[in-house]
């Protein structure tokens, strides 16, 4: 029986993931469009869509596995999130980059994901993610808007057999198992746009109710952070593409 | 057995901490026999006794070459667990060496209690959080309530002067199912929990049960929400032992391949990779007990396997454990072809004369060692520095 390293430091695949529902008209698109430049495989867990969601997923040649769920699992997270993993790994990945449907990775990524996953020296990477807000021109950075200045991890390397363990809680879950955080990881500079802001006042002001509705005490997030998402005049700095 | 159990002596090595309410009622459950104290080096006590009659009891290490020199049947070493000398190398190194050669090892720190559990037989706590009384005890018209541990060690003390094994380990087995108790009543009323689910897999494991995996793989949960660092390696590597045991290995090796994360380790772990390869299984499992430290585990395997790299690993094994006199007995002259290798084997044999205290078979053998680096005089000196440490003790009423 020939015996091989868990980690390789080459020939490494990668797997993305993504959870999504009613997201036809929105960034998904673009998303997949994005993906499809760097990844090997795409799984998608479709939350209950009621509009062209799945149509457009299995569209994309990469899309290689689509889990339709028949009711929506809203509230139910860690739920989800188990579905999803299951999902990911029965791809038997190498390595998986969890993604939201409204988050695109700059260009370099393209060249940089390649040599993150070709190596055996870390088993995750973070990336600094922005918060586009009310344009695809513009982030905000304040005191409640400021994920850019730390590392969010999201590109993992699949171990099988690890324990892989995802906190119980019904919102706000880390969209990875809380294993990795043992795990050696690096911090990449490589810049994620996230276009969940990027829309319109009315499309905000949804939101915010929608937080309020789902976390009135602020249990699961920060309070100060969902009023804040109705400051009139927040502070918004100009994308610069990094050529 | 021993001629007749009213024919035992037991002595103490140490007065001061005999005076400790806790010792002291644990002396009040030997069998019947003499209880003398041995407080000088050259106490003339010792002539008198017949060391083929004799338990020793003792809870200091500098005293370890006294007792080799008096060479009793039975040797309990106390362990004690807050002492001034606790931290101090030499002490520690010492009590390595009596624990190598004692009988029974007994502790009321359950970090050395596990460590110790990890390396031999007949290892015993002598602590309890339970405040039940699990006997009666009479003494002197009185009667002793006694604590769960007393009890255990009541009993262990009969077993072992009835040269008993397997009725030892079935209370060393007893004590190990109370820490579970302990430890599962716990585990619903305390913060750290990840400690609590740890002890439980320990204890789990050593008893050989499946349920050490559930239990480690909940405290490696808990230790993962409250964020500490090095979890890896502090608990998540133990899985590997605990698959390694269920005859696991393939999972074992993964397992340990998860945690191996520096350059050493990843070395380590290929070379497990190339022992599965190779289908040495028995060196495989033997290899992932010591890197998980259950030396008891390890060298009851290492022992079975008729090969030079067991014997090699045996020797290591020993070595790290303290285990010198057998350690010293498994080198062969094919071994000492370097200047190095007769450089460590001076070292070793001088050190396993100057723990039986042959004083001059030691400073031989350090001597030779000098010839090789001469930083090896330290080693004489340190005999001196026991020596000198143990007098001091004495005299200010430490010993």
């Amino acid at each position: 029986m020939n015996q091989q390293p868990l980690r390789k430091a080459a020939g490494n695949r990668l797997t993305a993931m993504i959870q999504v529902r009613n997201e036809a008209n929105r960034y998904l698109e673009m998303v997949l469009d994005n993906l499809s430049q760097f990844v090997d495989e795409i799984v998608i867990v479709d939350d209950a869509s009621t509009d062209h969601t799945v149509a457009l997923c299995k569209s994309y040649k990469k899309v290689t596995r689509l889990i339709e769920l028949s009711e929506s699992h809203f509230g139910r997270e860690w739920q989800l999130r188990q579905i999803l993993w299951q999902a990911a790994v029965s791809t038997e990945p190498d390595w998986l980059l969890a993604v939201d449907a409204d988050e695109i990775y700059e260009d370099k990524a393209q060249t940089a994901m390649t040599e993150y996953i070709n190596q055996d020296q870390f088993d995750w990477v973070g990336f600094r993610f922005y918060d586009f807000w009310g344009s695809f021109t513009h982030y905000r950075e304040d005191e409640h808007w400021n994920i850019h200045r730390r590392h969010t991890m999201t590109l993992v390397r699949y171990l099988p057999g690890y324990h892989y363990f995802y906190p119980r809680m019904d919102h706000h879950l880390p969209r990875l198992p809380l294993s990795y955080s043992a795990l050696p990881g690096h911090l990449s500079e490589l810049r994620v746009k996230h276009y969940g802001w990027a829309g319109t006042e009315e499309e905000r002001y949804q939101k915010y109710l929608r937080y309020l509705a789902i976390d009135p005490d602020g249990r699961w997030g920060n309070v100060a952070q969902y009023q804040s998402i109705l400051d009139r005049n927040p502070n918004l700095v100009e994308w610069k593409e990094d050529v | 057995m021993l001629k007749g159990a009213d024919e035992v002596n037991y002595v103490c090595f140490g007065q001061p901490l005999w005076n400790e309410e806790h010792l002291r009622r644990l002396l009040c459950l030997l069998p019947d026999g003499e209880i003398v104290f041995v407080n000088q080096r050259n106490d003339s006590v010792l002539a008198r006794l017949d060391p083929e009659q004799t338990v020793a009891l003792v809870n200091n290490p500098f005293w370890i070459r006294v007792i080799n020199q008096f060479n009793p049947k039975f040797i309990v070493a106390i362990i004690p667990s807050h002492t001034d000398e606790e931290d101090t190398i030499l002490w520690q190194k010492y009590w390595t060496h009596l624990a190598a050669k004692a009988t029974m090892v007994c502790t009321d720190s359950e970090r050395i209690y596990l460590e110790q559990c990890f390396r031999r037989d007949s290892v015993f706590f002598l602590h309890t959080d339970n405040q039940l009384t699990y006997d009666m005890h009479a003494v002197q018209g009185d009667a002793l309530l006694l604590r769960d541990y007393e009890v255990i060690f009541r009993d262990a003390i009969a077993t072992m002067l009835k040269l008993n094994n397997q009725s030892l380990n079935d209370l060393v087995n007893s004590q190990w199912r109370l820490r579970i108790d302990h430890y599962h009543q716990l585990v619903c009323h305390i913060a750290a929990r990840e400690t609590a689910y740890f002890l439980s897999a320990a204890y789990h494991y050593l008893l050989g049960e499946s349920d050490a995996r559930s239990y480690l793989l909940q405290s490696f949960e808990h230790v993962l929400l409250a964020g500490h660092a090095n979890s890896l390696t502090t608990h998540y590597r133990f899985l590997s032992a605990i698959e390694a045991k269920a005859g696991e290995l393939e999972r074992a090796v993964s397992t340990y391949g998860i945690t191996a994360t520096q350059p050493e380790e990843t070395a380590v772990y290929q070379n497990l990779l190339d022992l599965l390869e190779r289908g040495e299984r028995d060196m495989v499992q033997a290899n992932l007990y010591l890197l998980n430290d259950d030396y008891k585990s390890a060298i009851a395997l290492l022992l079975m396997i008729p090969t030079e790299l067991a014997r090699r690993t045996l020797f290591q094994a020993y070595m790290r454990m303290g285990e010198l006199a057998r350690a010293v007995q498994l080198v062969a002259q094919t071994d000492l072809f370097s200047i190095n290798d007769r450089h460590d084997y001076c070292l070793l044999a001088g050190t396993v004369e100057a723990m039986k205290a042959n004083r001059h078979e030691a400073i031989h053998y350090f001597l030779q060692a000098a010839t090789y680096d001469y930083k090896e005089i330290a080693h004489i000196l340190e005999l001196r520095a026991v020596d000198e440490r143990l007098y001091e003790m004495i005299g200010s009423g430490k010993a």
